[in-house]
């Protein structure tokens, strides 16, 4: 064979989603050698295997936004020719510089992903009120506003992927986009404040550490995780009604903790705020 | 731009996985890391290093499971044992370090390397090599037979429907990387099941039958119970882990509540126990 392109990761998760599909390439083949069109039937396959995860009322749209953006960089044509045998591929590194390979986390190209997010974040009135709220609760810092977004989006991907049936490539497309927005950005619009894009002292003196409200931001987002986990199995009529009695219970405790954990640690912060005050 | 190379090589899924894994990994950093320690050796040669240790970390993610570890550690490398690295390193362009000598296409007639002497033969023997090196998972295993009063089917059932629900529940808690759960998902699925049970029950191996070990049924009900205290463990684990660095009273809280996790994992043993579920 001596036809071969370079394609991106976007094309090797769906070449290699495809490839373990069962029936799936020589499904592909008999469309390709009858009309043509197996880059359609390719399309359509993968858009069936996407759980309803997206229905999320909350968190949806957000990512689901940033799913269809990397799903909007395959290059289907070369993913079907080398499912088909008809040429082979290599990987090549993106031409967008933030992506991996290329050192910077945040490029220009990282605006397209801020943009989605923020317009996603924007439509639900619920998102936006919460968001706003844990970004102010962290001293008004653009910085730690922005660690505190991305730790927030980061752990409620597994709530939202979750699902057995969920296919590899939803998950690490997600971390893709997740990893390209500019956070800080999208901090300093929840805050209200203009944001320079420039790096600050602060960024430098508080860049890699994992400080006590980041801490406890990542508690109460596990325990939360924890507590729906649990609480799928209170309904699993495989198992015993005595099973289903403890999961509740725990699911309840669950519940319980993390009001308790929230409301204490809202009072530490007041404290802490009032000391400062005083000084 | 890099230069398209002449050929392909027909690969299996396998290889296409690990291939859509190094695409997700910062190569051009590892490689040019690589080349400043060892600036004598050929590039290719040390994209190959590179791969190797970065497959080698990401097996380090069942350091987090102690009892299954060692079990998904050696299917993993079994799968691995048919991948041809070079082979994927060759596929792989870093503009202004590295051209790729070959492409890759999907085939049904891959091109497999021979397997080295000495390894488990199958994924069978992978797995048994597995539980006989490590006796926390022998005893684990030990455990589950309780309930299958001999019945090597229905343990072959138990325990076919444990494993691949089991890795599905604790993936995210060990952040596995999808390359190594793809391959233990195909490894589980070529595992017989009925050859375990029965070297468990130490008893004589019988011949495969109809059971549901060899189908998808549901999973049974004291699998689901199996299944829901692993869960609660590891719970249990990950709130330690982050609860530790907490000022108190919040770390009272988190403890409280890891407390809770293993009452109610030890009540649903006990369930288990008492009802035969």
């Amino acid at each position: 064979m001596s036809k071969t392109f370079g394609v991106t990761t976007e094309t090797f998760l769906v070449l290699a989603w495809a490839a373990r599909q069962p029936g799936l390439r020589e499904r592909l083949i008999q469309v390709h050698q009858q009309s043509r069109k197996s880059e359609l039937a390719l399309r359509s396959s993968l858009t069936g295997a996407i759980p309803f995860v997206f229905e999320d009322p909350v968190y949806g749209p957000a990512y689901q936004g940033l799913l269809l953006h990397r799903l909007a960089q395959v290059d289907w044509g070369f993913a079907c020719w080398a499912l088909e045998a008809y040429a082979g591929v290599h990987l090549k590194e993106s031409d967008d510089p933030g992506t991996t390979g290329k050192g910077a986390q945040v490029s220009p190209q990282a605006g397209e992903e801020t943009a989605l997010l923020w317009q996603a974040i924007t439509e639900t009135d619920r998102l936006v009120e919460r968001l706003r709220r844990q970004v102010r609760a962290v001293d008004g810092s653009v910085f730690r506003g922005a660690q505190l977004l991305r730790l927030h989006f980061l752990l409620h991907l597994p709530l939202l992927v979750r699902t057995n049936e969920c296919p590899f490539f939803v998950h690490e497309m997600l971390i893709m986009s997740l990893e390209r927005v500019n956070w800080r950005d999208l901090a300093a619009r929840l805050l209200g404040v203009s944001f320079s894009g420039e790096q600050t002292p602060e960024d430098d003196a508080g860049s890699g550490e994992e400080d006590e409200a980041l801490c406890a931001a990542t508690l109460l987002e596990l325990i939360a995780a924890a507590g729906a986990n649990v609480g799928e199995y209170v309904l699993e009529p495989k198992l015993s009604r005595q099973m289903r009695d403890e999961c509740a219970e725990l699911a309840e405790m669950c519940g319980a903790t993390l009001r308790e954990l929230r409301r204490l640690w809202e009072l530490e912060r007041g404290e802490t705020q009032a000391a400062l005050t005083d000084q | 731009m890099s230069k398209h190379p002449s050929w392909s090589c027909p690969v299996d899924s396998k290889t296409l996985v690990i291939l859509a894994w190094c695409s997700t990994l910062d190569l051009r950093l590892h490689l040019e890391r690589k080349r400043r320690e060892q600036p004598r050796k050929r590039l290719p040669q040390l994209l190959d290093e590179v791969l190797y240790a970065s497959i080698d970390d990401a097996l380090a993610c069942f350091d987090g499971d102690p009892i299954y570890g060692p079990l998904w550690v050696s299917l993993a490398r079994y799968g691995l044992a048919s991948v041809d690295v070079e082979r994927v390193t060759s596929a792989i362009a870093l503009e202004g370090l590295i051209e790729p000598l070959s492409g890759v296409f999907c085939s049904d007639d891959p091109y497999v390397p021979a397997r080295q002497s000495g390894g488990p033969a199958d994924e069978t023997e992978a797995f048994w090599q597995a539980v006989t090196a490590h006796s926390p998972l022998a005893q684990r295993l030990q455990r589950f037979s309780e309930s299958w009063q001999g019945d090597s089917c229905r343990g072959s059932c138990e325990l076919r429907a444990f494993f691949l629900w089991y890795l599905e529940r604790v993936q995210p808690y060990l952040h596995m990387p999808f390359f190594l759960r793809e391959l233990l998902r195909a490894s589980l699925a070529s595992v017989d099941w009925h050859a375990i049970s029965a070297r468990v029950l130490q008893g004589p191996a019988r011949p495969a039958c109809c059971c549901d070990a060899s189908s998808s049924q549901p999973e049974p009900r004291g699998v689901q119970a199996q299944i829901l205290g692993e869960v609660f463990r590891l719970v249990d684990a990950e709130i330690g882990l982050y609860s530790s660095e907490l000022p108190e009273p919040l770390r009272t809280q988190a403890l409280f509540l890891r407390d809770l996790c293993r009452e109610t994992a030890r009540a649903l043993q006990s369930c288990v126990t008492t009802t035969g579920a």
